[in-house]
């Protein structure tokens, strides 16, 4: 009986039957996303347009928030507070932890909702789930785009100059991008399992937020050696500074890169199959 | 028969959790623990075996809550059996009744959101857009919300998106039923089509007439279980008998 449940589980039989709803391996998976990647530019437009559905300015918003936000920082931190200690451009270097910060914050909060979000769409069409949390990250990542545009403006204007190491940027963002799916879609997983995560998430950022640095350098702050070592652990924190050093230059230890690519590689790699081990529960 | 097998169903059985109180987590995860009291098993279905062949129309019939729904649900692989298999010659397509997959959006970007999840390009959906707005018939609401659609408009757009892409097996639930005549003349025009090129369909309906017209076989099923296989005539002759005694 075990046996036959067993043959049953493979995709390819003798009479040519498949089973309804299975994508086949892991390989397959991934490759029936890559068929679909339109979806992950088409949906997140119209979401994204639909946000700011009901407003005058309409997608201006998308470029306005990131300014506003900027503004705000630099009077806070640049006029009244001037606590730039260990820093020498604190407002660029606010506004990378700002806006690096929230691409992931963002994409693995709305993402952790994407699947109940979508049950109609589930309950319709049969297509590999891991499109849903992934276009999540998408349409985080088309928000960003403006905020790096706005990120890069206050560097420039408050005195930091291009440089060589700038070309980098696209891997590193390619990476964040990666590193924001797994995390997505095991939090989707979870998610739709245990609505309680919903809760939980923010505080978890809130922790990650304070433990990554956005709005203090962690050198100057942090002089205990272990303590320094324990914040290498933190995959955010890794993110937020290899940004700040190939924009704003300073120093990078090979441990941090090394923990960043560990990071990426695992929960991606552990993401997508521990959410395909769901995938036929998404409906019910 | 000459035609190959498109379904095979064996021992099917799908049960479904009910929790005496949905929200209390813990005590969920408790009941699940030590088999308590709190949580019941219901069984929508109860071991159904059936093999479907090509190029036939199959209605289903049964009253509220015997199973008919999540038959078509299980065959579409979008509930997992919770015992037995179920095998398909090609992925089906189910076409149910609150198909509005973004209430939010337009009928216009929920078909263009439909084809792309099933794996169409976009330059294949341009092409056939016009084709598509002319079956649905929808007009300028096309560009309304979908969640301002009534459930006849909607099951217009949901019939059209889900035979985009001609699939070799379509599952309709109820769909057609919210429909206006015309619509009606015109999908089941559409099904005599399809059933010509050999496709196999499943009709969930409540309709008999509309069985009796466009099925070659009706299956009858009572509280999970198949009461009934056979020729349309003699199902539905018997059905109606007992449902007006």
């Amino acid at each position: 009986m075990k046996a036959q449940k067993k043959a049953n589980g493979n995709e390819t039989r003798s009479d040519g039957l498949i089973k309804p709803g299975h994508h086949g391996s892991l390989l397959d998976y991934m490759r029936k996303i890559w068929e679909r990647r339109e979806y992950l530019y088409q949906v997140p437009k119209h979401e994204l347009r639909s946000q700011q559905m009901g407003t005058v300015l309409g997608n201006v918003w998308h470029l306005l928030n990131p300014i506003l936000s900027i503004v705000v920082y630099a009077v806070i931190f640049g006029v009244i507070l001037k606590v730039d200690r260990g820093v020498s451009n604190f407002v660029a270097f606010v506004a990378i932890g700002v806006f690096v910060f929230s691409f992931s914050q963002k994409s693995i909060i709305t993402g952790s909702q994407s699947i109940v979000k979508n049950r109609t769409l589930i309950r319709s069409i049969n297509f590999p789930r891991a499109l849903l949390p992934i276009t999540s990250v998408s349409t985080e990542f088309l928000a960003f785009l403006p905020g790096l545009a706005v990120m890069f403006a206050t560097c420039i204007a408050t005195g930091a100059n291009p440089k060589l190491s700038w070309v980098i940027i696209p891997a590193l963002i390619l990476v964040q991008f990666i590193f924001n799916c797994g995390a997505t879609l095991i939090a989707a997983r979870a998610t739709a399992r245990y609505g309680d995560v919903k809760n939980i998430l923010p505080f978890v950022f809130r922790l990650l937020f304070y433990g990554s640095g956005v709005l203090f350098s962690v050198d100057a702050y942090v002089t205990n050696e272990l303590m320094r070592n324990l914040f290498v652990l933190n995959p955010m924190f890794n993110i937020l500074e290899l940004y700040r050093w190939a924009i704003l230059g300073g120093s990078i230890s090979s441990v941090e890169l090394f923990a960043l690519a560990a990071w990426t590689i695992c929960l991606f790699y552990f993401g997508v199959f521990w959410f395909r081990k769901g995938e036929s529960s998404y409906g019910a | 028969m000459e035609h190959e097998i498109a379904i095979r169903l064996e021992d099917v059985f799908v049960d479904y959790e009910v929790f005496a109180d949905k929200h209390l987590t813990l005590r969920r995860l408790a009941a699940q623990r030590f088999k308590g009291r709190d949580s019941k098993l219901v069984h929508a279905l109860k071991g159904i075996s059936n093999t479907i062949y090509e190029g036939e129309v199959l209605g289903v019939i049964g009253s509220n809550g015997s199973g008919k729904s999540t038959l078509l649900s299980v065959i579409a692989g979008l509930l997992p059996p919770s015992n037995g298999s179920v095998l398909v010659k090609s992925q089906p397509a189910l076409l149910g009744v609150n198909a509005a997959l973004k209430p939010e959006l337009s009928g216009d970007r929920n078909i263009e959101i439909g084809a792309l999840a099933m794996g169409l390009k976009m330059s294949e959906i341009n092409s056939y857009k016009t084709q598509i707005q002319e079956f649905t018939e929808l007009g300028e609401a096309l560009d309304r919300p979908m969640r301002t659609y009534s459930s006849g408009m909607r099951s217009r757009l949901a019939f059209s998106i889900a035979t985009i892409k001609t699939p070799e097996i379509l599952l309709i639930d109820e769909a057609l039923a919210v429909g206006d005549a015309e619509f009606r003349k015109k999908s089941l025009k559409k099904i005599r089509e399809m059933q010509s090129d050999a496709k196999t369909i499943i009709m969930v309906t409540h309709n008999l007439s509309e069985i009796r017209k466009t099925c070659t076989r009706a299956l009858w099923i009572e509280k999970g279980l198949l009461k009934m296989d056979g020729e349309v005539k003699e199902v539905l002759d018997l059905y109606e008998q007992q449902s007006t005694s």
